[in-house]
C-alpha cells in the first residue's frame, strides 16, 4: 500500500471522528439539564434510536472480531451475529414496561431504574454499579484492541498511543454533549457501518462470485496447508459445540438486558414506535451480519486460494479491504472506527453515570447535579485509561473480549431488569444476593481466564462452556431462589402499573 | 390460579430451565441445551404479555411461538446436514451454502427476523394500544397528584 493511500484512509477515518465531534458540538444545545446530559431525554424517533442501538450493540466486536473469528473458525460466531430476532423479542417482552418506568420519574440511568423498581435499595445499586463498571472495562478494551489493529495495519503505531489519541477525541465530544450527543453520533456511525456493509457485500460477490466458490475453496487442496478447516462452513463451524450453545444463548437472552438496548428504549419519544424501532434496528443489524459474513468468507476464499496471508484473525477485515482496493478501504476503515467509537461513547457515558451518580448515591454520598458532570468527565478519562490497560494485559482477540463484556453486562442486568420487571415476586434481597453472586463469580471467572493466559492455571470449564454462561446462570437462579425464600417488596403503585402494562 | 401465583410458578420454572440448560451444556449435551433455551424463551414470552392479571396467549403464539418453531427447525436441519456431510464436501448446496448452514441462514436468521420485525408491527395495537398507553400515563399523573396533595407543608 502506497503512503498516499495510507494517508487518504487516515483522512477518511478521521473524517468520521471530526463529524462525530461536530455532531456532539451541535447536540450540546439540546443539553438543557443534567438529566438530559445523563440520558433522561425522551425525544428521539425510531430511526435515530434504531441506528444508534445497532451501532452501539454491533461495535468493533462485530466489524473486526466477528470476521476474524469467521475466518479462523467458521460459522460458529455467526450464530451470535445472526440472532437478530432476539432484538425484537427483547422489545416485545420488556420494551413497554421499561419505557413506562421512564414515565414515572426522572430516569437518566440504569441506577435510577433500579431505584424505582427496588425502592432505592442501596446494595442493589452498588452491585449494579460495580458490575456495569467491570463490563464497561471489558467492552471498552475490545474497542481499544480493534482501533489498535486498525492503525497497526496502516502505520505500525504503538497501541497505547493509538488508544490515547482516539479516547481523547472521543472523551472530548462525549463530555460536551453527554448521552444526547452520544445517541446522535451513534446514529451517524450506524449509518457509516451500514454504508460500508453495502460496499463490502457487493465487493464480496464481485471477488468470489458467491458463497459456493468459498465452500469449494475451503474444501480444496490448499485448505489444510492454509490452516483452514472445512467444518467451518457447517451450521456449527469448527469450534466445539459448547461455543455454538453459548453464542446462541448469549445474544438471545443477553440482548434484551444490554445497557445499549435498555438505555435507548428509555430515550424513545413514543413507546408505540417500538415495533418500527425494532424493524430499523434489525434491518441495520442484518446488513451488518451479511457484511461480516462476507468479509470472513472473503478472507477464507483469498487465503485458501493463496492470494493473501493473514497472520492474526483480527487483521482479516483489513487484509480483505486492502485486497479489494481503495474504494473498500475508504469505507471499511472509517466503519471500524465508527463501530469502536459508537460503543465506546456509550460505555464511557455509562461509566461516567456510574461514578458520578449511581455509585455515590448507593454509598449515601450526595453530589450536586452541576458537580456530577465534572465528576463524570473525570471518570470517563480514568475509564479510558483502564480499558487501554485491560486490553494490553489480557491480549485476547477482539471478539473474545467483546463476548466477555457482553456476558458480564448480561449477568449484571438480567436479575434487575428482566426478572425484576417480569415478576413482582422478585424481592430486593433476592436480587441483591443474585447480584452479589454475579459480582463474585465474574471476578472469579476473569481471574481464572487471566491465570490461564499467563499459564498459571490449567482449569477447564465443564463441557468447554465459556465462563460467563455459568455466571449468568448462577446470578439468575440465585435471584429466583432467594426471592422465593424471602418476602416481596411493597411496590410503588405506579411501578405496578408499569409492570402490568 | 391467580396471575401473581402463575407468574411465580413460571419464574420458578425458568430457574429450573436455566439450571437444566447450563447443566446439559456443561455435561456435553449442548444441542439439547439449545432446545431447552427455546422453552426458556417461551416462558419469558408468556411473562412479557402479562397485563392486569391476564396473559395474552395470542400475542405469544404470534409472532414469538412461530419464531421459536423456526429456530427448532433450524437446529434440527442444521445438525442433520452437519452430521450427514461430516468430513467431506456436501453433495449439494443451497444458495451456495453448505446445506446445514443454509438451514441457519433461512430459518435462524432471515425468515424469523422478517417475521418478528414485521409481525411485531402487525400486532402493535394488541401489544400496546394508544388507549392503554394514555390510560397508563393518566393514572401515573393522578397518582403523582395524589402524592403531592397528600404531602403536608413544612
Amino acid at each position: 500500500m502506497s503512503e498516499s493511500v495510507k494517508y487518504l484512509i487516515l483522512a477518511s477515518s478521521f473524517a468520521v471522528l471530526v463529524i462525530s465531534f461536530l455532531i456532539g458540538l451541535w447536540a450540546k444545545k439540546k443539553v438543557t439539564s443534567p438529566e438530559a446530559f445523563f440520558g433522561g431525554a425522551k425525544i428521539f424517533g425510531p430511526v435515530t434510536v434504531g441506528l444508534a442501538t445497532m451501532a452501539a450493540v454491533g461495535s468493533a466486536f462485530a466489524v473486526v472480531g466477528v470476521p476474524g473469528l469467521v475466518y479462523s473458525s467458521g460459522n460458529t460466531i455467526l450464530l451470535f451475529m445472526l440472532a437478530a430476532p432476539a432484538f425484537v423479542f427483547g422489545y416485545l417482552v420488556i420494551g413497554k414496561k421499561l419505557r413506562a418506568m421512564a414515565e414515572i420519574g426522572s430516569v437518566a440511568s440504569l441506577g435510577d431504574l433500579a431505584d424505582l423498581r427496588f425502592n432505592r435499595h442501596r446494595g442493589i445499586k452498588l452491585m449494579l454499579s460495580l458490575m456495569l463498571f467491570l463490563g464497561c472495562a471489558m467492552y471498552l478494551s475490545a474497542q481499544v484492541e480493534a482501533c489498535a489493529k486498525l492503525f497497526e495495519n496502516l502505520f505500525d503505531w504503538n497501541e497505547l498511543a493509538i488508544g490515547a489519541v482516539i479516547f481523547t477525541i472521543l472523551i472530548a465530544y462525549t463530555v460536551l454533549s453527554g448521552e444526547i450527543g452520544g445517541i446522535l453520533t451513534q446514529a451517524f456511525q450506524g449509518f457509516v457501518i451500514v454504508l460500508a456493509g453495502f460496499i463490502f457485500i457487493i465487493s464480496f460477490f464481485a471477488v468470489t462470485g458467491g458463497f459456493e466458490p468459498v465452500l469449494d475453496a475451503i474444501s480444496g487442496p490448499r485448505d489444510t496447508a492454509a490452516g483452514l478447516d472445512p467444518r467451518a462452513m457447517t451450521a456449527w463451524g469448527a469450534l466445539p459445540g459448547a461455543y455454538s450453545f453459548a453464542w446462541v444463548m448469549l445474544p438471545t437472552l443477553g440482548i434484551m438486558c444490554q445497557p445499549q438496548v435498555l438505555s435507548r428504549i428509555m430515550m424513545l419519544r413514543d413507546p408505540r414506535d417500538m415495533p418500527r424501532l425494532s424493524i430499523y434496528a434489525t434491518m441495520a443489524n442484518m446488513v451488518t451480519g451479511l457484511m461480516v459474513m462476507a468479509v470472513g468468507y472473503c478472507a477464507i476464499y483469498l487465503v485458501a486460494n493463496g492470494t493473501v496471508t493473514i497472520d492474526h484473525p483480527d487483521k482479516a477485515v483489513f487484509k480483505v479491504a486492502d485486497y479489494l482496493g481503495i474504494v473498500a478501504q475508504l469505507f471499511i476503515y472509517p466503519a471500524v472506527l465508527a463501530a469502536a467509537l459508537s460503543t465506546s461513547s456509550l460505555f464511557l457515558s455509562l461509566a461516567g453515570n456510574i461514578v458520578s451518580r449511581d455509585l455515590p448515591d448507593s454509598l449515601g454520598i450526595a453530589i450536586r447535579p452541576s458537580r456530577q458532570m465534572t465528576v463524570s468527565r473525570i471518570a470517563m478519562s480514568v475509564m479510558g485509561i483502564a480499558a487501554i490497560g485491560f486490553a494490553a494485559a489480557s491480549g485476547d482477540m477482539v471478539a473474545i473480549l467483546g463476548t466477555y463484556g457482553f456476558g458480564t453486562l448480561a449477568a449484571a442486568t438480567f436479575p434487575i431488569f428482566i426478572i425484576g420487571l417480569l415478576w413482582k415476586g422478585a424481592s430486593s434481597r433476592g436480587v441483591m444476593l443474585g447480584m452479589l453472586t454475579a459480582l463474585v463469580t465474574t471476578i472469579g471467572g476473569v481471574t481464572i481466564e487471566l491465570l490461564k493466559r499467563f499459564d498459571l492455571s490449567s482449569f477447564a470449564w465443564p463441557g468447554g462452556v465459556p465462563w460467563y454462561v455459568f455466571v449468568m446462570a448462577a446470578a439468575v437462579t440465585v435471584t429466583i431462589l432467594a426471592s422465593l425464600l424471602t418476602r416481596g417488596d411493597e411496590l410503588d403503585p405506579r411501578v405496578e402499573l408499569a409492570m402490568e402494562l | 390460579m391467580k396471575s401473581g401465583r402463575i407468574q411465580t410458578v413460571l419464574m420458578a420454572a425458568s430457574g429450573v430451565l436455566w439450571l437444566g440448560m447450563v447443566g446439559l451444556a456443561a455435561a456435553g449435551h449442548w444441542l439439547t441445551a439449545l432446545y431447552v433455551l427455546l422453552g426458556l424463551l417461551l416462558v419469558y414470552g408468556v411473562l412479557g404479555t402479562s397485563h392486569r392479571g391476564r396473559f395474552d396467549l395470542r400475542l405469544v403464539a404470534f409472532p414469538a411461538l412461530v419464531w421459536l418453531a423456526m429456530w427448532a427447525a433450524a437446529f434440527v436441519l442444521g445438525n442433520h446436514y452437519a452430521e450427514a456431510f461430516a468430513g467431506r464436501r456436501p453433495d449439494f448446496t443451497l444458495f451456495g451454502f453448505h446445506p446445514s448452514f443454509a438451514a441457519i441462514v433461512a430459518l435462524y436468521w432471515v425468515l424469523p427476523t422478517l417475521l418478528m420485525g414485521f409481525g411485531f408491527e402487525a400486532v402493535k395495537d394488541r401489544w400496546l394500544s394508544q388507549q392503554r398507553w394514555d390510560d397508563f400515563v393518566r393514572r401515573v399523573h393522578e397518582s403523582d397528584d395524589e402524592s403531592a396533595g397528600g404531602e403536608k407543608p413544612e
